[in-house]
């Protein structure tokens, strides 16, 4: 079918383009103008056509998500949307704002299998799982040796196996030490009985996963996550890169100082200059926004210290081989001197990395803010006279703390097509994504402008799948099933045996035993799209 | 050869068996869709039909599994997975009944140390024991047995301590006076809970609903969304007190209660089925047919290839919800 | 005025909901529109006016004439005014209650005042399990307010009590006091299995008790306090004043975890 999408402001920084005109869909691929007469015409003049939304970091699926869901049954009806949503609203929500694909970004390789369950059973939008590695004993047995060939086999045939589109390491070594009941754990601490610093395991998958060619460059989340005076830690930390490409996760979380009288301060304008001095280095933000959520965490070293804050009080922990995971229900209030801190900082990042195609626009759903404050923070983004009136309403001693009040950037339309279209279609390796040039997925988002710039990126006023219009004003034209992207990478076969008699000796089971075959997650379609590595 | 289905306990085909299950479900007024025991995909295709006819979804050890879960939700816990019991337990507290034995072999990654493994029985005087035993381990001193203490000074010391039990056979106070222990050592050392889980699936189909509906089991579609009532849905209080009037039942056999509405039975095949209306033979999960279910091995979801290819109760849940499609 | 009064037609064919039977809500709304509430369960619609006959009037009191135990969540979140109801009811009566008097001339069924705020509950007949306890897998229990069962209470009552008077003039099933919080739960009568089981504060004070889990130590009474609690109590219960007038056992517990709850027998 030939659709047109007549008359509408079409930002496409990727292709250089931001002028009124007409985008022609065919065959679930953006085609050049063609000779022919449209089956299906639709007016947007007036509007503004963006590629469809891409986020790279929202824990959206996997046992953690789950047992959020399992643990809140206080937050009923709409509050339910504060916490973890079922899977259905999940990619209806997403898809009303205008967004096509998803990455579930914390996804341990033995629970990859119910992950791509749940990722199935969102609709609408294409989504994607980063694998974890980096504090399970396999791993670091290899890193010890100093086995990195082995060890990039392995992270192939991990990625492979779990379905992953990238890798990603949480707290690396942190859990293992907590394990072995280390209660504090930064970037030059040994992991007890390994004798590898977080900075040697961080360094080694960051290689193993540029040897595979990866698009992603390695997905961490760094030690001391939360802490006052953690700055330090991020700063480290782009400094270990030693140049190479790192991927720093949610980094408002790690833009603490520790001045003022309550020790605690934003820091975020230091580490902006450092992001920015690095260009290595990409950065998705974390942001905080106010209300009711749910931390869901792998970080379970940080998840335990986490719990006295649970709010309501409740938790729960899990210890596995690996990271585990930690789910601790927190709200985050205005009046809260450290909260409001958090905000700012979240605010100062995004105004202060200069290239928008290095910062990416996450809250790290739902650990800083359920994905549904997204409409809300864009607006805070393009408007500093909003920023004005919320930081108003916030504890001056707070706001005093941060940089923010003096920041009048405001983003543009091209600014927020690039970090949440073009870079992060880049970020991932997906050629065909984030743009709308001719050859790209038919994936689009209409907008039409009003003055609450929330309420129009809340519900988009269409959205286009595979070059089907899904949603109109968040109400649902057609149902749509998206797919899993995973990478294939190749890999030494030798790595099989080797796998084979440790899981044997040490769990009892087959290596095979959490592969994720497609006729698990879907028998009557392929639930997986391809996507390439680099070499 | 055996037959397909039932209808009336006369054999019938299988379409047939589908219009009438359909025909039953959309004529009632409160159905429930119990039992339950199934894999992901039945599951799936149950909570699809449940939304489809307004049922409630129950499962037949649903109360075990609530037991733990209100544990979890009401207190918080720190748990555990089967692997790393094996791989680094170097304790092992058995606590109550059905929780069989514990393999006592070496754990692998931790070769320096022996393992222990103890055990606290079940019975009246288990509630007592165990708050006696967190009693020590806080420091009160208290008057004990020296098994008591024995097991406090093990947990005490362990680099990796696990308590296991199984909720199906343990009090919930006791579950939660275990956790609430296993909390208190973690301020100075490691231990962890291993909750067994329950027959069926069940903590599969949990984690179905879960992330289909947003609430654990058991739930309810009556009113156009999802409502989470553990009491309210359970399938043996509904039957008893008359307020549903159509079963749709998958399990190994029907339930003690099946006399008292209309029942649809999901059953392996050669199961009696006397009094199901509908009775729709299929096979077994991860045996007769691939399936992915909770592996109590591992934990987790896992895949499990089937010896042929035998009707799954998806594939009928899915087709009597089709069937519903069609306005009677 | 006279109060606004539903009289039942016939016993319910499903469980019903009743939440909306609220003072402060029913005085925002016409006859015609009471009746229309629609108050099913089940895929079966069903309309107030199809179960009761409604007799306009002053909605500041509400009466029900007619109960059932399939009538739910009667007063639940109710913050004001009179609820009565002239029979038994169903499950979660008066729970997250904020305000207002609840009568249930009758039985209630389990998760009575669960999560209470404040306002008084009343039960001339029996309660259920988890009365002023918590809802399933929420963690706020009775927060406040004061209830009164004439008969006997179910399984767990008082669980989780935070704040607040819970008296039952009647017997109580098995474990009331669980996991208490702080507040006062009386049992005039016996109690059974594991009272006081994980309590951390508060005042549990039971009539007949055969003995105390291990973890509740046996200590010396200050005798000011009964007679304290007598003056608190007095006013809503006869029955629980003159259990304070006995010999009073005093034990310390659940020694398991913080151990500052206090278990006092009238007779062991």
């Amino acid at each position: 079918m030939l659709t047109l999408l007549s008359g509408g402001r079409i930002v496409d920084p990727a292709n250089r383009r931001d002028a009124i005109g007409d985008l022609w869909l065919e065959d679930g691929l953006v085609i050049a103008p063609p000779d022919r007469a449209p089956d299906e015409r639709h007016d947007v003049s007036g509007c503004i056509v963006m590629a469809g939304g891409i986020d790279i970091h929202s824990h959206i699926a996997g046992t953690n998500v789950n047992t959020a869901r399992l643990l809140l049954p206080e937050l009923r009806g709409s509050a339910g949307f504060a916490g973890a949503p079922e899977s259905e609203a999940i990619g209806r929500l997403y898809a009303a704002m205008g967004f096509t694909l998803v990455v579930e970004p914390a996804i341990s390789p033995a629970v990859a299998l119910q992950a791509h369950r749940e990722l199935a059973a969102i609709p609408f939008i294409d989504k994607a799982i980063l694998s974890v590695l980096g504090n399970e004993d396999f791993g670091l047995q290899l890193i010890r040796a100093g086995e990195h060939t082995a060890l990039a086999d392995y992270v192939a045939r991990t990625l492979a196996a779990s379905g992953g589109l990238g890798l990603k390491t949480i707290n690396p070594g942190g859990a293992a030490a907590f394990a072995r009941n280390v209660r504090r754990f930064s970037l030059d601490d040994e992991v007890p009985e390994y004798g590898l610093t977080s900075r040697a395991i961080m360094r080694s998958l960051q290689q193993a996963a540029i040897r595979l060619g990866v698009p992603h460059p390695l997905h961490l989340h760094a030690n001391n996550l939360g802490l006052p005076g953690n700055v330090e830690s991020a700063l480290a930390t782009i400094e270990a890169a030693e140049g190479q490409p790192l991927h720093l996760a949610h980094l408002q979380f790690y833009a603490y100082g520790e001045e003022g009288p309550r020790k605690f301060s934003s820091a975020a304008a230091r580490l902006a200059e450092a992001v920015n001095a690095a260009p290595h280095i990409t950065a998705d933000v974390g942001q905080v926004m106010f209300g009711q959520t749910v931390t869901v965490s792998s970080d379970v070293l940080r998840q335990f210290g986490a719990r006295n804050q649970a709010s309501p009080a409740k938790s729960a922990l899990l210890e596995t081989d690996g990271n585990g995971g930690g789910i601790v229900p927190y709200r985050y209030r205005k009046e809260n001197f450290f909260n409001a801190v958090q905000w700012a900082a979240g605010l100062e990042l995004f105004l202060l990395i200069a290239d928008p195609w290095r910062v990416f626009f996450t809250t790290d759903h739902p650990n800083g803010a359920p994905f549904t404050a997204y409409p809300d923070l864009l607006a805070l983004l393009m408007d500093r006279d909003l920023r004005a009136a919320w930081i108003a309403e916030l504890p001056p001693e707070a706001m005093a703390m941060s940089t923010l009040p003096a920041l009048t950037r405001e983003y543009a339309w091209g600014e927020i097509a690039i970090m949440t279209r073009a870079a992060p279609a880049r970020l991932l390796g997906l050629a065909d994504r984030g743009h709308l040039g001719p050859g790209a997925r038919a994936d689009v988002a209409v907008y039409r402008p009003e003055a609450d710039r929330a309420a129009m990126f809340r519900n988009a006023a269409l959205v286009f799948k595979d070059g089907l219009p899904i949603l109109r004003e968040g109400r649902v034209l057609r149902p749509h099933r998206g797919r899993a992207l995973r990478l294939s990478p190749g890999f030494d076969a030798a790595i099989e045996p080797r796998l084979a008699r440790y899981y044997d000796a040490t769990f009892g089971l087959a290596h095979t035993a959490f592969d994720v075959p497609a006729e698990a997650i879907d028998r009557t379609r392929d639930p997986f799209e391809a996507v390439p590595c680099r070499n | 050869m055996t037959a397909e289905a039932l209808l009336a306990g006369q054999p019938a085909s299988r379409a047939a068996a589908i219009a009438a299950a359909a025909a039953l479900l959309g004529a009632s007024a409160n159905p429930l869709i119990a039992g339950l025991a199934t894999d992901i995909d039945g599951a799936e295709a149950a909570i699809g039909l449940a939304r489809a006819v307004g049922g409630v979804l129950d499962h037949t050890a649903a109360a075990g599994g609530l037991r733990d879960l209100d544990v979890m939700r009401q207190a918080g816990w720190i748990t555990t997975t089967p692997l790393l019991v094996r791989a680094r337990a170097d304790c092992i507290l058995l606590v109550g009944d059905g929780v069989g034995d514990f393999p006592t072999t070496p754990p692998t990654l931790a070769p320096a140390q022996a393992r222990r493994v103890l055990r606290l029985p079940g019975g009246a005087a288990l509630p007592h024991s165990l708050a006696l035993l967190r009693a020590l381990l806080a420091g009160r001193k208290l008057a004990a047995s020296a098994a008591l203490h024995e097991i406090a000074e093990a947990l005490r010391t362990a680099q990796c301590g696990v308590v296991i039990w199984s909720a199906a056979h343990t009090d919930g106070l006791c579950i939660e006076m275990v956790c609430g222990m296993i909390d208190d050592l973690n301020r100075a050392t490691r231990c962890f809970g291993l909750p067994l889980p329950g027959p069926g699936n069940l903590a599969g189909v949990m984690q179905a609903i879960g992330w289909q509906c947003g609430f654990p089991l058991r739930v309810g579609f009556a009113r156009g969304h999802a409502e989470h009532d553990p009491w309210r849905f359970d399938a043996a209080r509904m039957a008893a007190a008359g307020e549903a009037d159509v079963a749709l039942w998958i399990g190994a056999a029907l339930p003690d209660w099946a006399a008292k509405m209309s029942m649809i039975a999901l059953l392996p095949a050669g199961t009696p089925a006397e009094g199901a209306e509908v009775t729709i033979f299929i096979g077994r999960p991860g045996v007769d047919h691939d399936a992915v279910l909770h592996e109590p091995a591992t934990g987790a979801l896992g895949f499990r290839r089937g010896q042929g290819d035998a009707l799954s109760a998806a594939a009928v849940l899915t087709a009597i919800t089709q069937a519903l499609g069609v306005p009677c | 005025m006279s109060a606004l009064c539903l009289t039942l037609r016939e016993a319910p064919a499903q469980r019903l909901d009743l939440s909306m039977l609220l003072p402060e809500r029913l005085a925002a709304l016409s006859p015609a529109e009471i009746e229309r509430l629609p108050v099913q369960t089940t895929r079966r619609a069903m309309r107030l006016g199809d179960v009761f006959r409604l007799r306009p009037g002053d909605a500041k009191e509400v009466v029900i004439e007619g109960g059932s135990a399939r009538f739910d969540c009667v007063g639940a979140c109710m913050s004001g005014g009179v609820l009565r109801v002239i029979g038994a009811v169903g499950q979660r009566a008066g729970c997250e209650m904020l305000g207002g008097h609840l009568l249930i001339e009758g039985d209630a069924g389990p998760f009575a005042a669960a999560g209470l705020r404040d306002g008084v509950v009343e039960i001339a007949g029996d309660a259920g399990d988890y009365l002023g306890g918590t809802l399933p897998g929420e963690r706020t229990g009775m927060a406040g307010g004061s209830v009164r069962v004439r008969g006997s209470a179910g399984a767990r009552a008082g669980d989780r009590l935070r704040r607040g008077l819970i008296i039952v003039e009647g017997d109580a099933g098995a474990d009331p006091g669980s996991r208490m919080l702080a507040g006062t739960l009386m049992i005039c009568g016996s109690a059974s299995g594991l009272a006081g089981y994980l309590m951390r504060r508060g005042t549990l004070v039971i009539g007949q008790f055969a003995k105390p889990g291990e973890t509740f130590q046996p200590c010396g009474l200050d005798p000011v306090f009964p007679r304290l609690l007598r003056r608190l109590i007095a006013p809503y219960s006869a029955d629980a004043a003159a259990m304070l007038d006995a010999p009073l056992s005093r034990f310390m517990g659940d020694l398991a975890g913080l151990g500052k709850g206090e278990m006092l027998i009238a007779q062991s």
